[in-house]
């Protein structure tokens, strides 16, 4: 009866921050079932499951999917440091929600103190670049900055959704695997010392 | 002048001689030698004016009166003027009233002797007296009828009776005729033999008639001559009548003046056929101009007009004469024509019958000619060899006649015809020995066909191709006697029945051996699964395997390493195995089509299908669900092992996996469906059969996994993470779904839902029923377990099902997301307790004195309430406490959560706590500026002071 468990595939843990409604729990449920909520639902955080395959290796996506209106940021800390690679959204309608990912990013440098962390900056609801506020270039000029990568999503029309949760996890893997290295050679640096 | 009523087109006339005086018609054409003849001589149509009867009308009566009068209270009458003789001789004069009668009769009212009339009167164009017993007033509808009856009346009275009627408001002409009535003709004639004379008396009588008949017309130029008439007596002493007549004397007075018309037509060059009108013509012209010479010759001699109305009085006795007898033969004639009409009528009558009886005669021929079939027929039927085509079609051909004969409709009458019933006699017997000729032949054919296909090598499963030949052959063999068999089913049913039984009896076996063979090949085909992969989707199996291990986190580790395989995939597949469920459409897939063709062999072969002849709608409904019951009956028996062994199939198949059942059942309802649609009743009631044998076995299926849900041990002793159910169901409903791929408009689809929510209901019960009594929030080792479990159950179960889409659990689904909420929110208000016991216990206190109506600023009156005690209650609480209470707090909540997936729901729950302690502070500060608002007491820790401490302790973790 002894099987190989669960935990053995890979888990990787996706946080959500952005402010509210800027559709990140609009993204999440889309990635995780395929389907687009048209209400708007601000109340709670919620943490999601889903086993996926990537680049043909099995492993499991853990996405926690925050509130990001609460009044004390701080109460935040505690979801950031089980982060393992961050999708900061905002809405390209929004200006104010752009300004946001700013306090949001600083926050997770402070929590984690670690600016290499896997993150993206997510502009989402493409689908209504009509009424845009943000543009793409301001957005790319930021994320150039950050050093990290920009996308441009519509959870409506489920553009760019998988893509960025896919590069995003691709990042923590390819992390992970490099300071599993370095692990594995201070090791045998030891046991060489021994 | 009654003769300008032409007796041939008055049919009135000749309805009163036919209704009254027809016995004069029996002997036409001798009236003199009847016993009493009754002659009509005129008759006239009055309305009789019954209210005035009594009255005697008056001349001057204003002439629309009687009119109304007559509108009002009329009887139309009909007044006949007879003559009743006998041998040739007057007996009787009449005058009778008669009624006619609806149906073209008349009867005679009233009857009186034309001597007993003493006045008559005429009083308008229309209107006349006559004064009998009392005076009767009649009405004419036209002036001419008046004056034709009248006229004719008067005549009558003067040629036939001693006594004259007084006359009233005549012209002098008629009454001057009435009182020299009959003048002798013959001297007249005799005398003046030139034709002069002749000319000259019939003119003047012509126009002694003419002027009679307009003085008639013309009422109101009357003049006084209208002096009573001399009594009858006194008629012999007048001076210008010459003799007294005796009837012999008026008889040959008549014959000559017969034989003096004669020749007097003769001068007129009037033959018989002559034209009347041109000969009416000319004697007017005639006429007019005598009138002139007359008048000129009796204004010019005076002293000759004697000698000339003495010629004009011959003349108009002997007119009269004349008339007489022309009304006399008219009638002759008239009853002449009526005999010989009736016997032209019988003689066509004849002619019919004769025809009719020659056409029958000539049917006779033809029917026994057509019912009469050649002697070679009856060898055909009985010689001819049923195994070839050609000698077939030569049976159908004789038997096709012989039928047609046996079917002539005859009627009743025709049947019992010694002849034709001797004939169909023969027939039938002939029929009956050949249907029994193809009853033996069809029996041994049924035999041999069946034989050969028994002991066929070729046949049978063999290990490569499972499945069952088609009964081609013996349908190919058989379907030449198709014909032979309708005509047998119309001929002889209970024959038909016999030959049908035989038919099933010889292949039931066949069918028999052949299915049980496939079916029991088919066995081997099936794969197995190990218990220990059911276990994964299956509760039953899974619950009673848990039940013999100790329940360890491993136990569940096991379970979902499993569930990254699709649950129905088997161990063993391929190879050529199949799962049960697959094993068993094919199965159906193999089996049914040789159902489908056997009944619509049977059908066709029997004739056993609906008919559209033009039987009567409902006959035609009768027969067709007797031919219906027929059919199922046979299918019955051919395939009545069918049922079973694919019930047994069924079993077999879910030794090993019961989940198999549902595969069986969509597959069965997919097939129900698609037979029904094509009318193979059979096949769908033998499905159905199996169905519900296999719905039975769901049935049980469903009710073992509701009973290990049900005893599956879910305590709050334990923290045991998600339930074994719970997370079984997911897989449950996945592999479900699996068979379920082509159920979607079946009814096994709504039967699956049913069963889904029993058991989402059944495992909601369960998990709930821990938490049942722990909504209190107090820091209880159970009933924290109890928010844990249902947090953490009711979660799994809302993200696993939304992510597979099921509509029909959309509502559990969000049952299980606010039950997650609502637990959540318990867990953390009683989690919160242990760091802030004594705060949360003073502030709820304070609240619960304010929720009594008690004012804010009376609340530090209280003696447990007062500054001292928050004071010292606050002090108990400062930074350090708090900081400690929240880092223990975070590690309970972490050993509540981190062994469950990965310690998933930890960052939300801890979140959910972070909250709720940063609301309690909040609370709290609230009720101190309330409460103490001069107090000046605040906290010991501030908002920032438990940002920093949440902020360290996420960094620490
Ligand atoms: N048109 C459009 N609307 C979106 C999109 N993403 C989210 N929304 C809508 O924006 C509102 C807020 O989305 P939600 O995901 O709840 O925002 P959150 O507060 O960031 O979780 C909802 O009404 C969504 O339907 C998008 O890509 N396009
Ligand atoms: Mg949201």
């Amino acid at each position: 009866m002894v099987k190989k468990a669960k935990q053995d595939l890979p888990l990787h843990k996706v946080i959500m921050v952005g402010s509210g409604g800027v559709g990140k729990s609009a993204l999440t449920l889309q990635y995780m079932y395929g389907d687009f909520v048209e209400e708007y639902d601000p109340t709670k955080a919620d943490s999601y499951r889903k086993k996926v395959s990537l680049d043909g290796q099995e492993c499991q996506i853990d996405i926690l999917d925050t509130a990001g209106q609460e009044e004390y940021a701080a109460i935040r800390d505690n979801y950031y440091r089980s982060g393992e690679g961050f999708l900061c959204v905002f809405s390209i309608c929004e200006y104010e929600s752009f300004v946001h990912t700013q306090d949001f990013r600083d926050q997770i440098s402070r929590v984690l103190d670690d600016d290499s962390i896997p993150f993206i900056l997510v502009g989402n609801k493409a689908d209504l670049a009509k009424i845009r506020k943000v543009s793409e270039e301001e957005a790319k000029s930021r994320a150039r900055e950050w050093n990290c990568d920009y996308y441009e999503t519509s959870a409506k029309t489920r553009t760019n959704v998988d893509e960025v949760y896919t590069e995003l996890m691709r990042k923590i893997k390819s992390r992970k695997d490099s300071s599993k290295e370095r692990e594995n050679k201070v090791k045998r640096s030891r046991c060489v010392c021994l | 002048m009654a003769e300008n009523r032409q007796p041939s087109l008055d049919p009135e006339r000749q309805l009163i001689i036919n209704s009254l005086f027809s016995d004069g018609i029996e002997d036409p054409v001798s009236p003199t030698h009847s016993s009493g003849t009754e002659t009509l001589i005129t008759y006239c149509k009055v309305s009789e004016d019954t209210g005035g009867g009594g009255n005697s009308p008056t001349a001057d009566r204003p002439f629309g009166i009687g009119k109304m009068n007559s509108r009002i209270d009329v009887k139309i009458r009909y007044l006949l003027v007879t003559i009743l003789s006998k041998n040739g001789k007057v007996q009787k004069v009449q005058l009778h009233k008669a009624k006619k009668n609806p149906n073209d009769t008349f009867s005679i009212g009233r009857t009186w002797q034309l001597e007993q009339v003493r006045k008559v009167e005429s009083v308008d164009n229309v209107t006349f007296v006559i004064t009998i017993s009392k005076p009767y007033c009649w009405s004419t509808d036209t002036q001419g009828e008046k004056n034709v009856f009248l006229n004719q009346l008067l005549k009558t009275f003067r040629k036939h009776t001693k006594k004259f009627p007084k006359l009233i408001n005549f012209d002098t002409e008629t009454l001057a005729e009435m009182k020299s009535p009959s003048t002798p003709t013959k001297p007249v004639i005799q005398n003046d033999t030139d034709s002069y004379n002749v000319v000259f008396s019939l003119q003047e009588r012509l126009a002694n008639a003419n002027k009679s008949s307009s003085s008639l017309r013309s009422l109101n130029q009357k003049n006084g001559r209208s002096t009573p008439n001399l009594p009858s007596g006194a008629q012999g002493s007048d001076t210008n009548s010459i003799h007294h007549h005796t009837e012999d004397d008026e008889l040959k007075e008549e014959e000559l003046s017969l034989i003096n018309v004669g020749e007097l037509l003769n001068d007129f060059d009037w033959k018989g056929s002559g034209n009347a009108a041109a000969l009416e013509e000319r004697l007017l012209n005639e006429l007019a101009a005598l009138e002139a010479a007359n008048i000129h010759a009796m204004v010019e001699s005076d002293d000759r007009i004697h000698s000339v109305i003495e010629q004009i009085d011959n003349a108009i006795a002997e007119l009269d004469n004349m008339d007489q007898w022309l009304s006399l033969y008219t009638a002759e004639l008239n009853s002449m024509g009526d005999d010989i009409h009736h016997i032209e009528s019988q003689n066509r009558g004849l002619q019919v019958q004769t025809a009719n009886q020659k056409a029958l005669l000539s049917e006779l021929d033809r029917l026994i000619q057509s019912i009469t079939l050649p002697e070679q027929v009856i060898q055909i039927l009985f010689k001819e060899s049923m195994d070839t085509i050609q000698g077939i079609q030569n049976i159908e051909h004789v038997a096709a006649q012989i039928k047609r004969v046996l079917e002539t409709p005859f009627d009743e009458s025709t049947r019992q015809m010694m002849a034709i019933k001797e004939k169909l006699e023969t027939y039938h017997f002939h029929c009956k020995n050949f249907c029994s000729r193809f009853y033996e032949y069809m029996r041994m054919m049924f035999q041999f066909q069946a034989e050969t296909l028994i002991s066929d090598k070729s046949r049978g499963p063999r290990h490569n191709s499972l499945t069952i030949q088609d009964h081609e052959s013996i349908v190919e063999n058989l379907s030449k006697y198709r014909g032979l068999s309708l005509w047998m089913k119309e001929m002889d049913p209970k024959r038909h029945l016999e030959i049908q039984s035989l038919y099933v009896i010889s292949k039931e076996p066949i069918y028999k051996k052949e299915t049980k063979e496939y079916l029991s090949q088919m066995r081997y085909l099936l794969s197995k699964r190990e218990l220990a992969e059911e276990a994964t989707y299956v509760f039953s199996a899974a619950l009673n395997q848990s039940g013999r291990t100790t329940l360890t986190y491993g136990y569940g580790n096991w379970l979902t390493s499993e569930s990254t395989k699709p649950p129905w995939e088997f161990k063993d597949g391929g190879g050529g195995k199949l799962p049960p469920e697959e094993a068993f459409d094919q199965c159906l897939q193999t089996i049914i089509p040789l159902v489908a063709n056997e009944q619509n062999f049977i059908l066709d072969f029997f004739h056993l299908g609906k008919k559209n002849a033009e039987i009567k709608k409902e006959d035609r409904n009768i027969e067709d669900i007797r031919m219906q019951k027929k059919l199922i009956e046979h299918m019955e028996k051919l395939f009545s092992i069918l049922p079973e062994e694919l019930s047994s199939f069924a079993d077999y198949g879910c030794k090993h996996d019961n989940i198999q059942v549902i595969g069986m059942i969509v597959s069965l309802e997919k097939y129900m469906h698609a037979n029904e649609k094509i009318g193979q009743d059979y096949v769908v009631t033998m499905l159905q059969q199996v169905r519900l044998h296999c719905l039975g076995k769901f049935e049980v299926f469903i009710n073992d996994q509701l009973k290990a849900i049900e005893e599956t041990k879910v305590t709050s002793k334990k923290r045991k993470g998600i339930v074994v159910f719970m997370r079984i169901f997911p897989r449950f409903v996945e592999r479900i779904e699996h068979s379920m791929a082509e159920a979607e408009k079946l009814e096994m689809r709504s039967i699956v839902n049913r069963a889904y929510e029993r058991i989402v209901k059944t495992m909601f019960e369960c998990v709930e029923a821990i938490a049942k009594d722990a909504d209190s929030p107090v820091d209880d080792k159970e009933q924290l377990n109890a928010h844990i479990m249902t947090l953490e159950n009711m979660h799994y179960f809302y993200s696993e099902i939304r992510s597979r889409r099921i509509n029909i659990l959309e509502p559990f689904m969000r049952y299980a997301k606010s039950s997650y909420d609502k637990h959540m929110e318990a867990y953390a208000k009683a989690m919160v307790r242990r760091p802030f016991g004594k705060l949360l216990e003073f502030f709820e206190g304070i609240e619960s004195l304010l929720r009594t109506n008690t004012a804010p600023e009376e609340v530090g009156f209280r003696i447990q309430f007062n500054k001292a005690a928050l004071k010292k209650v606050i002090s108990q609480y400062p930074g350090k406490e708090i900081k400690k209470g929240l880092d223990s707090l975070y590690k309970r909540v972490e050993k509540h959560f981190k062994e469950e997936e990965g310690g998933r729901l930890l960052q939300v729950v801890w979140h959910a706590i972070e909250e709720e302690v940063i609301h309690n502070h909040e609370r709290f500060t609230l009720t101190i500026n309330r409460c103490y608002p001069d107090a000046n007491i605040t906290l010991e820790f501030s908002m920032d002071d438990l940002l920093n401490y949440f902020s360290e302790i996420a960094k620490s973790h």
